[in-house]
């Protein structure tokens, strides 16, 4: 056989490729031994991934790392944030390639317990079940990252959706008092319209305010034990079948008929909040993570920082769930099951979220803290109420974090299509059971 | 002679294993992956053989991105090509020489902002309420007609696929316009004598000798309508309802929202046979008619 050196090119590409091929698959996870004592004063280097990169929160952050390297000299912090999205993105990347910070981010529930699940994470039962620094933390807050009896995360906030009104607006349109039910909530929307106001300022260019919505009235509407089931994706041929299901679509319905503007689906959240900030709208529903927001340091005209207040999501009459449950969630920061220093990283989180800290995050940025005891540092209006408001309250997961991975997507498409007047509850439903027995189907885990 | 072509294909031994390196792999790799269930998060893949196609299959919004995709690619070839040839001729036959810097300049103004810039502005354009398109309309008479653009499923795609020709139009036409200005004048003078109307000359003299150019501008338009993203992104985020997704946002929708890693990856072997077979059903056509010619 002839050699050309067209042939011989072409042999060393397939050799190349093959090699490249057969040599690629998934790298086995790293796994360092669960030691949380530190042997010493702290000493070491520790990488940190977040997602507070937004102007107003990354200071405090660097702060609180300038301060514990002041503390422990013998201790370099390589800090960084990014934005919502591309963390996603990049901590997705950093998983598949096994390349994990040693202390980085998560959402609660399903999104946390994803890295748990992968052994991305390491178990934190020794230095947080039943210690004196478990203890500190608010149990709702720590138990959205405990899967399975185990702790995996800290949580280092807290946030509630509620909705912010503005007094004035409401007393204008002889709305008296804050709606106690459900129906008397579309009844004051009713009166705010009539007065020639858009009652309720919603905007949902990106889904997952409908979401929100929805996580509310759906853990209103049905049994726990059942939501639960459902949105870990074990409910099988059988999910999504509970009524509540159609009534939580039905109650965003009511919701968009009564309450909302007519041009949600492009506006931003952002957007309409001003909306409700320059008294065109009387009222958002909000996450207490922005009532920083709604006060004139936060950008808030002094006129509706000085007549805004909030409540829950009222009860509905009949409903199968939790009448106490509130959407929210707590976000929290994982160590690394690979990571070298995982002491260093445990004394650093201790730090993070010890008395001094936490009052920090509720003094500095108006946060609601995951740690007992730091709500009293608050100095922000309607946080001390949110503090004594949520600990009445029954905590329910992001439904986009909470639920698997493959029913989010219809089930933000169907809420959209619900809130266009496209589809109604009956089919939104079944769009939703579609995307389930789909997700079933092809389950990317056996 | 042996000796020395042994040594050019030495010389292009490393760009060869470049190219195998950063773009026959990650090809060749993907199309592997495609055939995995597998999560990010997770140790281990399972192999699934062609579940991942069955899936895209029997997915309805893998099919909504794949019409999308199909109506981005025929309105970017009717405006980016069929118009902008049109104008490219009209303005090289009417206006000539005079003004050719400052069109060049205001043609490719469009293409020298940002998508994430342009998809912005678009955004305020389609406001519902305070939009310059809403308020326009109000303002003629037409208010009926004012709509809430991108927050509409049979609209919202179509005002992604505006912003784009807005975006492109000017820089094609441009190209275009240097392709006529090639063109020997002693065959437009023959056709002039031959009788031939401008409508004439334009089939016979204009299209066959820029054929080069709309080839290439047909190949890149239409690779580019299956690898839309950034403006779906950033004006509409796929939504609503889905409506404006495309495979490419879809694809990353799957990857990084839905974890399904082997999923995308399947949609992204679609997305590039669509472009091969695209590429190259368009190279063959046109180098036939090269030879023909």
């Amino acid at each position: 056989m002839r050699r050309t050196p067209a042939a011989v090119a072409g042999t060393l590409l397939v050799a190349l490729l093959t090699l490249l091929v057969s040599g690629c698959g998934q790298a086995p996870v790293r796994v360092t031994p669960n030691d949380f004592a530190l042997d010493g004063p702290p000493r070491g280097h520790l990488t940190i991934l977040e997602k507070w990169a937004d102007p107003e929160y990354a200071p405090y952050f660097r702060s609180a790392v300038r301060a514990y390297e002041r503390r422990n000299p013998g201790v370099t912090i390589d800090l960084q944030a990014v934005g919502d999205q591309p963390y996603k993105d990049r901590i997705a990347v950093l998983a598949a390639s096994r390349e994990m910070p040693d202390i980085y981010f998560a959402w609660p529930g399903r999104y946390a317990r994803k890295f748990a699940d992968g052994k991305l994470a390491a178990d934190l039962s020794e230095p947080l079940k039943d210690t004196a620094w478990g203890r500190t933390f608010e149990p709702g807050a720590l138990n959205a990252f405990t899967f399975d009896g185990r702790p995996y995360g800290v949580p280092l906030d807290m946030d509630a959706k509620v909705f912010a009104y503005n007094k004035e607006i409401f007393a204008a349109a002889g709305v008296e008092r804050k709606p106690r039910t459900f129906p008397e909530l579309l009844a004051a929307c009713d009166r705010i319209a009539a007065a020639g106001h858009t009652p309720l300022a919603f905007g949902n260019q990106y889904g997952w305010p409908a979401g929100h919505l929805l996580t509310q009235f759906n853990a209103m509407e049905v049994p726990p034990a059942v939501l639960a089931r459902d949105y870990d994706g074990d409910g099988g041929e059988g999910a999504f079948t509970h009524p509540g299901y159609q009534r939580a679509f039905e109650d965003l319905a009511q919701l968009k008929k009564h309450c909302m503007g007519p041009s949600g689906t492009s506006m931003s959240h952002e957007s309409a909040q001003n909306r409700l900030l320059y008294g065109k709208a009387a009222m958002q529903y909000l996450e207490t993570l922005e009532f920083s927001y709604l006060s004139t340091k936060g950008g808030a005209p002094e006129k509706f920082a000085k007549n805004w207040d909030f409540f829950t999501m009222p009860a509905i009459p009949g409903a199968a769930g939790s009448a106490r449950a509130v959407a929210g969630g707590a976000d929290g920061l994982l160590v690394a099951n690979s990571s070298p220093n995982k002491a260093l990283a445990v004394d650093f989180l201790k730090f993070l979220t010890g008395p001094e800290q936490a009052r920090k995050v509720v003094r500095d940025l108006g946060w609601l803290s995951a740690v007992k005891g730091a709500a009293d540092a608050a100095r922000l209006k309607g946080l001390p109420e949110a503090q004594r408001t949520l600990a009445s309250k029954d905590m329910a997961l992001w439904l986009d974090t909470r639920a698997d991975d493959k029913i989010v997507n219809p089930y933000l498409s169907a809420a959209e299509a619900v809130l266009g007047g496209r589809t109604t509850a009956a089919q939104a439903v079944r769009q939703v059971r579609e995307g389930a027995r789909q997700a079933h189907r092809f389950r990317v885990r056996d | 002679m042996q000796r020395r072509r042994f040594r050019h294909a030495l010389y292009a031994a490393p760009a060869l294993a470049l190219i195998a390196l950063f773009v026959y792999y990650p090809i060749v790799e993907n199309i592997r992956l495609s055939l995995f269930k597998f999560s990010v998060f997770q140790p281990g893949m399972r192999y699934v053989g062609l579940e991942n196609y069955r899936q895209a299959l029997q997915d309805p919004v893998f099919w909504k991105a794949l019409a999308n995709n199909l109506c981005y690619a025929v309105t970017s070839v009717v405006f980016q090509v069929g118009a902008a040839l049109v104008l490219a001729a009209i303005l090289e036959a009417v206006i000539g020489q005079r003004l050719r810097g400052l069109l060049r300049t205001v043609y490719f103004i469009p293409a020298a902002v940002s998508m994430t810039v342009a998809g912005l502005l678009f955004q305020f354009l389609y406001q519902p309420d305070a939009g310059l398109i809403n308020s326009a309309l109000d303002t003629l008479g037409l208010g009926r007609f004012a709509h809430d653009w991108l927050g509409d499923p049979d609209t919202s795609v179509w005002g992604v696929i505006n912003m784009s020709q807005w975006q492109s139009f000017g820089y094609t036409t441009m190209l275009l316009t240097v392709a006529v200005q090639r063109i020997p004048r002693e065959l437009y003078e023959a056709a002039t004598v031959d009788g031939a109307g401008r409508i004439r000359t334009f089939f016979a003299v204009t299209v066959p000798m820029v054929r080069e150019m709309t080839t290439l501008l047909v190949i890149l338009t239409v690779s580019g309508a299956f690898l839309v993203f950034n403006e779906v992104m950033v004006m509409t985020g796929g939504g609503p309802s889905n409506s404006s997704q495309t495979l490419g946002t879809w694809l990353y929708a799957s990857a990084f929202t839905g974890d399904d890693m082997g999923y995308a990856a399947a949609i992204g072997t679609v997305m590039f046979a669509i472009t091969f077979v695209a590429g190259a059903v368009q190279l063959l056509h046109s180098r036939r008619k090269a030879v023909a010619a």
